[in-house]
């Protein structure tokens, strides 16, 4: 009698629970995208983990709503990401992704113009980007130059899923030498887990010489703060490669990036930039180490081992955050068998507006005087 | 080479040009124009200046121009100003505390009629409360906050304090004050300070003086209370702060506090909502929001500004209606909580997935909203500033020149009992 009553109240127990798990239960009836005029709705769903006609539970539609939301927030193609939820006289849940998109169409000045030994030297050009090309974060980047040399640069940049791919190509005609050189750089990434990506890119390159090299590349972290309260965030990238040369020989190194991030106060960020490369075999011309401190001619110093530090304080206007003083030092240690120290320093204005991104403006001292006028990437 | 660049330039210039960026609005002729005051500094400035630049290029038929006019001390007296010369904008954003210098010389009508049944159950009672007077609405509630309790989550786990169990009441405060109070360098001057109260008259020691079951005023607005036995317990509490326990220093400003925080000086404190994002997004160390400590029992005071429509035309204030209503729809209440830590205004908004989704990761913005259910607006009266006045002196007295709360309460009183017959005459 007992074992009959104790089963009839396990029963009842396990009846109410069902019942209350059900009743707990919400079917996602339907799922809308609205605000987006460029990016493409099929291309915005991929990104979202919550599925039309599943049934959730209201943690469960919480947490997905916060992953589909970050998954979203980490293309950098929205301002807003806002899930508006309705439900209708069943209550199933009609939830809308409403969405702000940000400007896609960039264009501005790139390059420098310095004063070092007594001569002026140019490196002036345009750029014109575009971040949403075909609706699904595809970036496309063409730069022309307008000083003595000529040429073009262009790179396409996108996305499948867990796939970055890119495609770059960079012409140059330099004038006094007559010297034409082509790179053709078509390359692929997957992404292991968030920020990680593993790839290879291959260069087809045609200088002094024709020659192909493989750059296998291991990638993490990201440039950009994420999420918005970050204290500390970086990019690492390693890259090791190797080349071959059409003339029967070969050329080898290794090329490392570390950015360091961190919020000081009231975001003033600190930047501390290392780069490293070592290089071997018989390289290419324009495949060269070259110096990168700001105020010092950046084609007037090669070699096969290269230290690059770059230090920068990006302090924000407290009146306008749209404008940035970012003071900076660089020092580079380059050279063959022997090699030499640079340093540099100076002062730049970043001015985050609607038609670049950003307009930086640096002036720079080092061997020389350097005036910088970029597209930062 | 040049010719050809400047084709490819305006090629993909055109090809592109259908986007978002170039879509400026044409300005219509017959657009109407609504000016709105407001008291929203640099950052939370910016996202509510974001919000009006949507409306206006969602709305092709009124354009609202923001002016930021000083905080709320400054807009009072540019109202005050305007009334007189009758230059007034259409919209303004007062403090709630001020409504009542606008409301006794009827310069503001009731909104009674135009607010929807629908916006009067939506929007949460205790922000009609502080917009209302004699069961008339003055204006409709927008920026609402409460003060909770910021602390430095990496000062707590140096002191060997678990980061994630703040104090709850003003006994535990002055438990891990004792634990956060530091001469780190060892030259005899404090380094790093337990808490801060800033005390700010009024605001400051009402919602104390409710935790211990006192008053502030009487009902109706006659007699000040404060100097019960309730009122005494709080400003021994705070006294004790400073020179029992030596945990708080005893005459730092708002503005000296404000920064001793931002720099690591001062582990605790209590602080308005309004901040959180910024303080989450601006501070070196990790922010800790925790519900304003207690004495007996829970109470938080309510603050924040309401929207008053001064338009005097009415397709203005019809237009203006529209405009607030708007801005404190459901969706643009949950976007402005997240973009400032204000408090979200509706029912609807805290029942939203969005807005539970997003404190579920986003903890620290919860907790203001934890305290509604035992906040209330100060004791209004049109003497309120002049009150204040009263309590900060008297604050002083007790906090840097350690004299006797209730010698000092007993005198304010007097003073404020003054102010109130002086009023009632009127």
């Amino acid at each position: 009698m007992k074992w009959r009553i104790l089963l009839i109240c396990t029963a009842f127990l396990t009846l109410s629970y069902i019942q209350s798990q059900a009743e707990d239960e919400i079917l996602l009836k339907t799922l809308l995208v609205k605000g987006n005029m460029v990016t493409d709705t099929d291309y915005i769903l991929s990104y979202v983990t919550l599925k039309e006609g599943k049934t959730y539970n209201i943690d469960e539609i919480m947490d997905e709503i916060n992953d589909s939301r970050e998954n979203l927030e980490q293309t950098y193609l929205f301002t807003e990401v806002f899930f508006n939820d309705e439900f209708d006289e069943n209550d199933n849940l009609i939830l809308t992704i409403e969405l702000k998109e940000k400007n896609y169409f960039l264009f501005g000045p790139a390059g420098y113009t310095g004063y070092q030994d007594d001569a002026f030297y140019f490196r002036n050009s345009v750029y014109v980007s575009y971040i949403n090309l075909f609706g699904n974060s595809t970036h496309l980047y063409v730069e022309l130059p307008f000083y003595e040399n000529q040429g073009i640069v262009f790179m396409l940049q996108g996305r499948l899923k867990n796939v970055r791919y890119d495609f770059n190509i960079e012409y140059e005609h330099i004038s006094n030498t007559s010297q034409d050189s082509v790179g053709i750089m078509p390359g692929l990434a997957y992404e292991i887990t968030r920020n990680l990506f593993l790839g290879s890119s291959f260069l087809v390159n045609s200088a002094d010489s024709d020659s192909f090299a493989l750059y296998p590349f291991i990638e993490a972290g990201s440039r950009i703060r994420f999420p918005n309260d970050a204290k500390n965030w970086y990019y690492l990238r390693v890259s090791p490669y190797l080349g071959y040369n059409f003339t029967g020989t070969t050329f080898y190194g290794m090329e490392a990036h570390f950015n360091y991030y961190h919020d000081l106060l009231l975001r003033i960020i600190y930047q501390l930039k290392v780069k490293g490369a070592l290089q071997g075999g018989e390289v290419p011309v324009n495949l060269l180490l070259l110096s990168d401190v700001r105020g010092t001619r950046f084609d007037g110093y090669s070699g096969d081992k290269w230290l690059s530090l770059t230090n920068e304080i990006h302090i924000p206007l407290p009146w306008d955050d749209a404008i940035i003083i970012v003071p900076f030092i660089d020092a580079n240690i380059i050279g063959y068998t022997s090699v030499e120290l640079l340093v540099g320093g100076g002062i730049g204005f970043h001015w985050y507006n609607l038609f670049q991104d950003p307009l930086v403006v640096e002036i720079a001292f080092g061997k020389g005087i350097m005036l910088n006028f970029q597209k930062r990437f | 080479m040049r010719k050809g660049t400047t084709i490819i330039c305006i090629i993909l210039f055109l090809a592109f040009s259908n986007i978002p960026l170039f879509a400026v609005k044409a300005k219509r002729a017959k657009e109407i124009e609504l000016t709105l005051w407001h008291s929203m500094s640099i950052y939370q400035g910016g996202a509510l200046e974001k919000l009006v630049d949507e409306y206006n290029n969602t709305h092709d038929d009124v354009h609202v121009n923001p002016i930021f006019q000083g905080l709320y001390d400054e807009m009072k007296i540019k109202l005050i100003n305007a009334l007189k010369t009758g230059d007034t904008p259409d919209i303004a954003q007062v403090a709630i505390e001020y409504l009542d210098v606008f409301i006794a010389d009827e310069k503001i009508e009731p909104l009674n009629d135009v607010v929807s049944e629908e916006d009067k159950n939506d929007v949460l009672s205790q922000f009609w409360e502080g917009v209302s007077r004699n069961r008339n609405i003055y204006a409709i509630p927008f920026n609402q906050s409460v003060q909770v309790l910021y602390y430095n989550k990496s000062a707590f786990e140096n002191a060997g304090l678990d980061p994630e169990k703040p104090p709850k009441t003003w006994e535990d405060v002055i438990e891990y004050g004792n634990k956060l109070t530091h001469d780190i360098n060892g030259d005899n001057e404090i380094d790093q300070w337990g808490v801060l109260i800033s005390m700010e008259g009024v605001f400051g020691f009402t919602p104390l003086i409710r935790q211990t079951g006192g008053e502030f005023l009487n009902d109706d607005r006659t007699q000040a209370l404060f100097n019960s036995e309730a009122g005494v317990k709080v400003m021994k509490l705070i006294q004790d702060m400073v020179y029992t326990h030596g945990i708080m220093p005893s005459n730092w400003t708002l503005f000296e506090g404000a920064n001793a925080f931002l720099g690591g000086k001062i582990a605790m404190g209590p602080i308005t909502c309004a901040g959180i994002k910024y303080a989450e997004e601006n501070l070196p160390w990790e922010l800790g929001i925790a519900p304003l400590p207690y004495i007996e029992n829970k109470s938080v005071l309510l603050g924040g500004a309401g929207l008053v429509i001064f338009a005097k035309q009415s397709y203005k204030r019809k237009a203006s209606l529209h405009f607030i209503q708007w801005l404190t729809n459901r969706e643009n209440s949950i976007r402005w909580h997240k973009e400032t830590g204000y408090l979200p205004l509706r029912k609807s908004a805290l029942e939203s997935i969005e807005l539970r989704s997003f404190h579920r990761d986003n903890p620290n913005y919860k907790v203001p909203v934890d305290q509604l259910p035992y906040s209330r607006p100060p004791d209004f009266t049109p003497v309120l500033s002049q009150i204040d006045q009263v309590v900060r002196f008297a604050i002083e007295d007790i906090m840097i020149n350690k004299q006797d709360p209730q010698q000092v309460l007993n005198s304010a009183v007097i003073k404020v009992n003054g102010l109130l017959e002086e009023e009632k005459r009127k």
